[in-house]
């Protein structure tokens, strides 16, 4: 035994996460680079859309491109042929999110725009 | 001033009520150090402390680690404890395995401090001078450290679940010890400058706790961070903290005192006869000796220790 062991030991866990159904948008530009970024992959690969603890503001987004994940925990919407899972935790986080491309040299990328933030990071990536 | 009147001559052993967290997983230690406000790194029996911070750089949660590898105990500040959880179950990336975990009550942290604790120590088969200031070393299923070792005193830290809770404080008494109020050592870390894991923190900033040595700005980016480092490169501070002592215990909060001065106190604690009270008060002013404090009900004279 461990000063967490024990016959019967076990804690509980501490908050449940709420979950809402997420609606999202992306723009053409954002559809378009998305579907470049699959490529031929498309009818396997998806995008995640997701938020994890941390930056300066609280959380930081993050997008990959991944082998659709044998996961019952993600919500799945369809944009115009390109697929993207958000997972029920981070649907609070991320429900409403505008996702945009911007072909620029300076400043170009995928930009969000999340109503559900307070405030962001100077750097576009942290949310809070 | 000394504590000299007010120390046990082998030890007092003192139960701090705290709040418990468990986090677990095999990222646990990756979650953790996107939050925190220290470079958490994963060494089996590590005692750190860290804070949790708001986007605004205010503290959150006031944390005591015991890194126990694939899990970390965090011991904190009961009342703040669905926010410290808050924090730590949201923004758990979807690929990652960690689990958040409520123990309050599970686990009792244990003050034993005094003039000569080893004596005391000694009867549960510890050996003191093996203890160190940043490791936990377990003993049965609990864990203890050296937390502060000066002149006058030496305190250890012990982390103990609840089911050996009575058998070491027996052990603790049978060789000398006595059970001791949580307010004589809260009263003594204040009078060191020091502030408890134990003392509601929240909304406060680190750097006017004295918590500075809790922040790294090195490590990149986490909560507050931004804040945080604006204020350390313009070395502005609105507040300091300094210490005061008084026959009657000050009210928590924000009051006046002479000619309309602002103090915040954080937290009042009985010493002997005394109370020693933890208190913020503006950089500009140059106040010592004593001043009189209008509570709600009445005046309180105290003097800056």
């Amino acid at each position: 035994m461990g000063l967490l062991d024990g016959p019967g030991f076990s804690l509980p866990i501490a908050t449940a996460v709420e979950v809402v159904d997420v609606q999202i948008e992306v723009s053409d530009s954002a559809r378009k680079a998305v579907l470049a970024a699959i490529g031929e992959q498309n009818d396997t690969h998806v995008l995640i859309i997701s938020a994890k603890a941390g930056g300066c503001s609280g959380y930081l987004y993050d997008m990959v491109v991944v082998e659709k994940p044998d996961n019952d925990g993600f919500q799945t919407i369809d944009i115009d042929g390109v697929t993207v899972m958000i997972h029920n935790k981070d649907s609070t986080l991320l429900n409403g999110l505008r996702l945009d491309f911007r072909d620029s040299l300076m400043g170009g990328g995928f930009h969000m725009d999340n109503p559900n933030a307070d405030r962001a990071c100077g750097c576009g990536q942290s949310f809070g | 001033m000394t504590f000299d009147d007010n120390l046990h001559p082998l030890a007092e052993y003192i139960e701090i009520p705290s709040g418990v967290t468990l986090l677990s997983g095999k990222n646990c230690h990756d979650h953790l150090n996107r939050v925190s406000s220290i470079d958490i790194s994963s060494k089996f029996l590590k005692r750190e402390e860290s804070i949790l911070c708001d986007l605004h750089g205010r503290i959150v949660g006031h944390i005591l680690h015991a890194d126990l590898e694939d899990q970390i105990l965090l011991v904190h500040n009961p009342e703040n404890a669905k926010e410290i959880r808050n924090i730590l179950s949201t923004g758990v990336p979807w690929n990652e395995d960690v689990k958040v975990s409520t123990g309050d009550g599970a686990v009792h942290r244990l003050i034993v401090v005094g003039k000569n604790p080893g004596r005391v120590l000694i009867g549960l088969g510890i050996e003191a001078n093996d203890l160190e200031q940043d490791n936990w070393t377990e003993f049965f299923d609990s864990m203890i450290c050296l937390l502060a070792q000066t002149d006058e005193y030496t305190a250890f830290e012990m982390l103990i679940p609840t089911r050996l809770l009575q058998s070491v404080k027996e052990g603790l008494e049978t060789n000398g010890g006595n059970q001791g109020e949580a307010d004589s050592w809260l009263a003594l870390q204040s009078l060191t400058g020091k502030i408890d894991i134990s003392i509601e923190t929240s909304k406060h900033i680190p750097f006017e706790l004295g918590l500075a040595n809790l922040i790294d700005l090195k490590k990149g980016c986490y909560p507050g961070q931004e804040i945080h480092a604006r204020m350390e490169s313009r070395g502005i501070q609105a507040r300091i903290r300094r210490c005061l002592s008084s026959d009657k215990q000050i009210p928590q909060g924000k009051a006046r005192f002479s000619e309309e001065k602002r103090i915040e106190i954080l937290c009042s604690h009985r010493l002997g006869d005394i109370w020693i009270s933890y208190c913020l008060i503006s950089t500009k002013l140059d106040v010592n000796g004593e001043i009189s404090i209008e509570a709600s009900d009445s005046t309180i004279t105290a003097t800056f220790v």
